[in-house]
């Protein structure tokens, strides 16, 4: 290190090592742009300027307008967008879920509540449906986790954007819901 | 056991020294080795009917069965042989030709031998397309259900039935892959051991009904704990959900006292930690803060002369509590009588291996061991056969169910003012007299120590968070004791 980086006298050795370890700091000098002189006169009244932005939002004014009113208009979405859940049911019209509860263990957002029941004698082949099924909308991240956790493909997704309620109740949608929506 | 000759043989590669009389898998078991099992069980009889526990023998043609192979000196085991690995993969191919695969809906996924054997020892597909086989379902007893098709046919359930309760309700019925489990004609498995065969069942054939699709395994959390159902003191491990109610209880092993069995009395009793609960202090019938509570009880307490109080105390409650009980009465009513009680004791229940006992008391011999009362019930009877009038009595109770004796009711009828610790809103404070009821917590929500029947002394801790107001009677006493001594400083004490 040369000597005109630390200009203090070092007055111990000790000093000196710690001097050459870490760099004296840099001079703090103020920076003053100089960019009026760059400037035509033009530039500097800046109308020019003001004059171009007004022309964008005046040409903006006579365009379709690219946002819509949420939640009156609803968006177009893809075909495989993952929008609100729905709960299917088999040939015979019974709902497909078990209640195994690996829809509610997947969920990162702890959306799913279900209480399990037996299920009624009649349904041959079937032991356990939800007795409770719950979505919490407000809580669902819309992942699909849940549709890839299921074991009998008894949760999807279908293409609808989520609907927005005045209370948070109305959010929670339960097994009739689901399985009519 | 000195005669039994000891023998050294290799398991996987370490030197092992086992009783003769030992087979493979007990001495690997014993030595933290792993090998894999269903039919085996360490207090059952020897089946060999599973086939899952391969190994491979040094000199033997052929891999053999871990559970029925008697250890010798000098063997050489090896538990990850290739002819080993490749046999118990087959066995596991055979148990999942006719089973269900119905995890979805079973009770046991999480906790069944066949999900983690089929990911350890199996394959990881089945190459079955034929049709399964599906068998019956049926409610075996009360407390226990059969997934016919979900069964391996392991007959632990059978086993135990012969050996453990002696009832013998279950055999085998049918042949070959129509086998199925049932109980003989006209009989239910209605012992109160039962649901021991629901823990024993390795897959999700057998099934609690109490317990049934309550909850997946995977979403409890355990606590272990001792139960107080009877003088036993069997371990137990304590399941509870989410919210932190109790969904299940099952035992621990513990060799010295309930080996892995536990009553099926015990496993259910936990309705009265949640039904029923006092849950404030109580003067007079009326909601009272815990200051004006404990003041209404200390001006009972000590207002008297020491000699009208009595204490009654159950043989529910821990070692730490009758300490307290004891500690409070010779600082605060020096000359109270102290008295025990209990739950009237019932003929044992005896099984070939294991004993229900009659006491349905947790820690009668606390009561001997802490407060000195050799009988707890000739201790009542005494005072109930006197007939001068008691002062106030104090009651230290913690009886879930407990059914009130004549002579219980004729100490109450004799005593002017009842100070009660309990944690129930039962009878007992309907009965009349209470004057100052004080919650207290059931042993789900308290430590302390119970006293076995045998004299061991087993620790537990708080399972769940209190669900009441209630407190342990060791802090209870020990703000009484402080107020008391308050009163007396600021010279207000009557």
């Amino acid at each position: 290190m040369s000597a005109d980086m630390t200009p203090q006298t070092p007055q111990t050795e000790t000093a000196t090592e710690a001097a050459i370890e870490t760099p004296a700091p840099r001079l703090l000098t103020r920076t003053v742009l100089k960019t009026s002189q760059k400037m035509s006169w033009v530039t500097r009244i800046y109308l020019p300027m003001l004059l171009k932005g007004l022309m964008i939002s005046l040409r903006e004014f006579f365009r379709k307008p690219v946002t819509f009113n949420y939640p009156e208009q609803r968006p177009k979405v893809s075909e495989r967008f993952r929008g609100e859940h729905r709960l299917t049911k088999d040939d015979e019209g019974k709902m497909k879920c078990v209640a195994c509860y690996m829809c509610a263990t997947a969920c990162p957002a702890h959306c799913i509540t279900i209480e399990a029941e037996a299920a009624p004698p009649e349904w041959d082949g079937r032991d356990k449906i939800p007795r409770v099924f719950e979505i919490d909308m407000l809580k669902c991240i819309y992942c699909g986790y849940c549709v890839e956790a299921c074991p009998k493909e008894a949760i999807e997704m279908t293409n609808k954007v989520p609907q927005v309620y005045q209370t948070r109740q109305e959010f929670i949608y339960d097994r009739e819901k689901l399985l009519a929506n | 056991m000195s005669e039994i000759k000891q023998v050294n043989l290799k398991i996987d590669g370490r030197d092992v020294t086992v009783p003769a009389d030992w087979t493979v898998i007990r001495a690997a078991h014993a030595n933290d080795i792993d090998i894999p099992h269903y039919c085996y069980h360490k207090d059952l009889s020897i089946a060999g009917n599973c086939r899952i526990c391969m190994v491979n023998v040094k000199g033997a043609p052929r891999p053999v069965v871990g559970c029925a192979t008697p250890v010798a000196e000098g063997m050489e085991v090896s538990t990850m042989a290739p002819d080993a690995v490749e046999a118990r993969k087959g066995v596991m191919e055979f148990l999942l030709i006719n089973h269900p695969l119905d995890c979805p809906e079973c009770d046991q996924a999480g906790e069944c031998k066949l999900q983690d054997y089929s990911v350890d020892h199996g394959r990881d597909h089945g190459r079955f397309t034929e049709e399964k086989v599906r068998k019956s379902k049926a409610t075996l007893g009360p407390h226990v259900k059969y997934w016919g098709s979900r069964c391996i046919l392991c007959t632990r359930c059978v086993r135990f039935t012969d050996e453990v309760s002696g009832t013998g309700e279950l055999g085998v019925i049918y042949r070959g892959d129509r086998s199925e489990i049932a109980t003989f004609p006209g009989r239910a498995l209605d012992n109160p051991l039962s649901m021991n065969t629901v823990d024993i069942c390795p897959v999700g054939a057998l099934v609690s009904s109490d317990f049934l699709f309550q909850s997946r395994v995977w979403h409890l959390h355990s606590n272990p704990s001792v139960c107080a159902d009877c003088s036993v003191g069997c371990n137990t491990r304590v399941d509870l959900d989410a919210k932190d109610q109790i969904k299940r209880i099952v035992p621990r092993r513990n060799d010295a006292v309930n080996k892995e069995w536990m009553c099926d009395s015990g496993r259910l009793s936990f309705g009265y930690a949640y039904s029923d609960r006092l849950q404030k202090p109580k003067v007079h019938g009326k909601d009272a803060t815990w200051r004006e509570a404990r003041r209404a009880a200390l001006e009972l307490l000590s207002g008297t002369n020491g000699s009208s109080v009595v204490v009654l105390v159950s043989a529910w409650n821990t070692n730490e509590a009758m300490a307290t009980v004891k500690d409070f009465v010779s600082a605060e009513v020096a000359g109270a009588r102290i008295v025990g009680y209990g739950n009237p004791t019932q003929q044992d229940q005896t099984f070939p291996g294991f004993t229900i006992r009659g006491d349905k008391n947790p820690n009668r011999d606390g009561l001997k061991s802490v407060l000195g009362i050799a009988d707890a019930d000739a201790s009542l009877k005494a005072l109930a056969a006197e007939t001068a009038p008691i002062g106030t009595l104090l009651v230290v109770h913690n009886v879930p169910g407990f059914a009130m004796t004549a002579e219980f009711k004729a100490v109450l009828d004799r005593s002017e003012n009842v100070v009660l610790l309990d944690f129930a809103d039962g009878e007992l404070l309907r009965y009349g007299n209470v004057a100052v009821a004080l919650p207290t917590l059931t042993s789900f929500e308290k430590a302390g120590t119970f006293v076995n029947h045998d004299g061991l002394a087993q620790e537990f801790a708080p399972v769940m968070e209190p669900v009441t107001h209630g407190v342990p009677e060791s802090d209870l006493f020990a703000s009484l004791k402080q107020d008391a001594r308050a009163a007396t400083v600021s010279g207000v004490k009557a």
